[in-house]
């Protein structure tokens, strides 16, 4: 790996269903500063309906926060239920699982594997601009060489020549391959590209590199 | 209806001097004698400068750098004979500072046997003269406009009185800060890829430059692969909602100004894969990492609409509850009415004493065109009802949250 981009938060995003109690873990992201704008949701009461709770590798809880639902609008008209939940929370090095609880009962976990180091075997498969047979303005990037492995996602970013923002092109992915699109950077000659682990909780940059897009 | 100057069919002067050429001399209106019939005093009735929503009297708050209209109305039956008016306007920011002429985009055809009233005058675009200011004018403090000139084509200044000029304030708003994200999907039934066409993104980023309290959209805009495939059921939506979360997350870690809004926009392909629009949240203060996803594709009458996108005033809803905009709760029986405090009937701009009318002002690049909305044929974008422009309520209230989020966000901040 090229470089361990110490997060120290991850933001969880999670879907909950107050009136089924159904939900799910969609996207543990770790982040080096807070992303959601409610900043300081505060600790779950042990009466709230829904919480994130963290435990240590031997299963015990080390902290817990109640977080933000943010009930779907334009539904019919019928008192909404289904809630999104993107809530930042802080890292900590015995930090081994998040669980998403709705009335005490566990909906979803997120417990990470332990995670082998995929540099060299990224380096030494991964295409980095190939075009697609037969579509020459989309051009693949990483490698299908790479196995999923429970609570470990790649995303792939992109800055252009003429922008200083990274965008996100691809999040949550299981495998490390992606397609870009250069007709989504117009004005553009060059693009830098960084391919990212997700593993666990924490952000590792698997390769960083330059493409042309004008030949 | 924005166009430029026209002269109507009106002869030059035969007899030219020498001294007349504009080349060599200020070009010197024609004489009395050679004009149209005499006028007598012009009244004024009002002056209205207006953006996206506006009463007669200018209630409504003007945002700085916003495109922005007067409207000279005048009262026709005091004229002698019909005529083609022309006018100018002198704008200055005080009293003692330089001024700006503006000439009227258009004559207006005067017609003393038109005794159209006011409120019904200010439905029409044609039946005021209408102004567009420069940007230089509308920076953030006060605006004072006084009515320079009017007289007819090829004729002299008339002599005008009434409401001859208008003191405004123009205040200071936030841009818009949109990050706007096509998602691409499969349809696993036709094996067919759909991606939002490029009109539907410039329909909404046109549309919320237009209606939205704002001096100017902070725009970026990708197509990136869904994270789900039609055909789409319920949880769709939250699927695409949950992917430019975790979308809006990674790039705010990497420096995207925290108080951007992500819109995500689904075509409907052709009507064959609708997801109805969500926004995840209606935030009670400012929260911008609220996120919504949108349907996008040809309206073919959906709400009243016939132009080339419906995804402009849907998106701009969803944005709305984005802001803590609640529904009006019209129509009655298909929308909640979760917002208590909307104050016209049926959802419309106006009531019936029709103080509020909408303006569009146009995108000449889309080939939109200026347009009055009548306020009680026209419905707020908060209401699932047709023909769908901003009322005052939404548009002071989204002014104000945006306030409150460019300050609390401000990442010189955070
Ligand atoms: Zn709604």
């Amino acid at each position: 790996m090229v470089d361990d981009l110490a997060s120290t938060f991850a933001h969880v995003i999670a879907n909950i269903d107050t009136a089924s109690g159904e939900g799910s873990i969609d996207y543990v992201l770790p982040s080096r500063k807070r992303t959601a704008s409610n900043m300081f949701a505060g600790p779950a009461p042990d009466k709230a309906k829904v919480r994130l709770v963290l435990k240590d590798a031997a299963g015990k809880e080390i902290g817990s926060v109640r977080p933000e639902l943010r009930f779907e609008a334009c539904d019919d008209g019928r008192q909404p239920h289904r809630a999104l939940i993107q809530q930042d929370v802080e890292l900590s090095d015995d930090l081994a699982s998040v669980a998403l609880e709705f009335e005490g009962k566990v909906v979803d976990v997120f417990h990470p594997e332990p995670v082998p180091p995929i540099g060299e075997q990224f380096r030494n498969t991964a295409e980095w601009g190939l075009p697609l047979p037969g579509n020459p303005d989309k051009l693949a990037v990483g490698t299908h060489a790479v196995e999923p492995q429970a609570g470990v996602s790649y995303m792939v970013q992109a800055k252009p020549d003429n922008s200083d923002q990274w965008q996100t092109l691809s999040v949550g992915k299981s495998t490390p391959d992606f397609v870009i699109d250069k007709n989504q950077f117009p004005g553009a000659s060059s693009l830098d590209v960084r391919v990212t682990q997700n593993a666990g909780f924490k952000q590792l940059t698997v390769e960083e590199k330059t493409m042309k897009l004008d030949e | 209806m924005m166009g430029k100057h026209e002269n109507k069919g009106m002869a030059r002067p035969q007899i030219q001097s020498l001294d007349s050429n504009p080349y060599v001399a200020p070009r010197r209106r024609v004489t009395s004698k050679l004009s149209g019939p005499a006028l007598s005093q012009i009244t004024i009735q009002a002056i209205e400068i207006c953006q996206a929503i506006q009463s007669v009297e200018s209630s409504v708050t003007l945002i700085a750098d916003k495109a922005t209209m007067v409207r000279v109305y005048i009262d026709q039956t005091s004229l002698a004979g019909g005529v083609q008016l022309r006018g100018e306007l002198k704008v200055r920011k005080t009293a003692t500072g330089p001024a700006t002429y503006v000439p009227a985009l258009e004559d207006l055809a005067a017609d003393p046997q038109d005794a159209t009233k006011l409120i019904d005058k200010r439905n029409l675009t044609g039946a005021s003269l209408n102004f567009r200011l420069p940007t230089t004018v509308t920076a953030a403090g006060a605006l004072l406009v006084e009515v320079n000139r009017i007289w007819p084509a090829g004729g002299d200044d008339a002599m005008f009185g009434g409401v001859t000029s208008s003191t405004v304030e123009f205040v200071y708003g936030p841009p818009l800060r949109i990050r706007c994200i096509g998602l691409r999907y499969v349809d696993t039934g036709t094996g067919q890829t759909h991606t939002p066409d490029a009109v539907h993104f410039a329909y909404l980023r046109s549309f919320l430059e237009r209606a939205y309290p704002v001096p100017s959209v902070d725009w970026s805009q990708i197509v990136v692969e869904a994270n789900f495939a039609a055909p789409f059921n319920d949880q769709t939506v939250l699927r695409a909602n949950a992917q430019i979360a975790a979308i809006r997350s990674s790039e705010v870690d990497n420096g995207m100004d925290p108080r951007t809004h992500y819109l995500a926009l689904v075509d409907d392909a052709r009507g064959r894969n609708f997801m109805r629009g969500r926004a995840m949240g209606i935030p009670d203060a400012a929260a911008p990492d609220t996120v919504a996803s949108a349907p996008c594709g040809v309206p073919n009458g959906f709400a009243g609409d016939h132009d080339l996108s419906y995804a402009d005033w849907y998106g701009a809803h969803e944005l709305g509850h984005t802001f803590g905009r609640f529904h009006p709760g019209f129509p009655a029986g298909t929308q909640d009415a979760s917002d208590p405090d909307f104050p016209f009937e049926e959802g419309q701009l106006s009531d019936a004493d029709q103080k509020f009318v909408g303006y569009d002002l146009g995108d000449a690049g889309l080939g939109i065109r200026l347009q009055a909305l009548a306020g009680t044929h026209h419905h707020d974008l908060m209401t699932y009802a047709e023909r769908q422009w901003i009322c005052a309520h939404t548009f002071e209230a989204i002014r104000t949250r945006l306030i409150e989020e460019d300050r609390q966000f401000d990442p010189a901040i955070v």
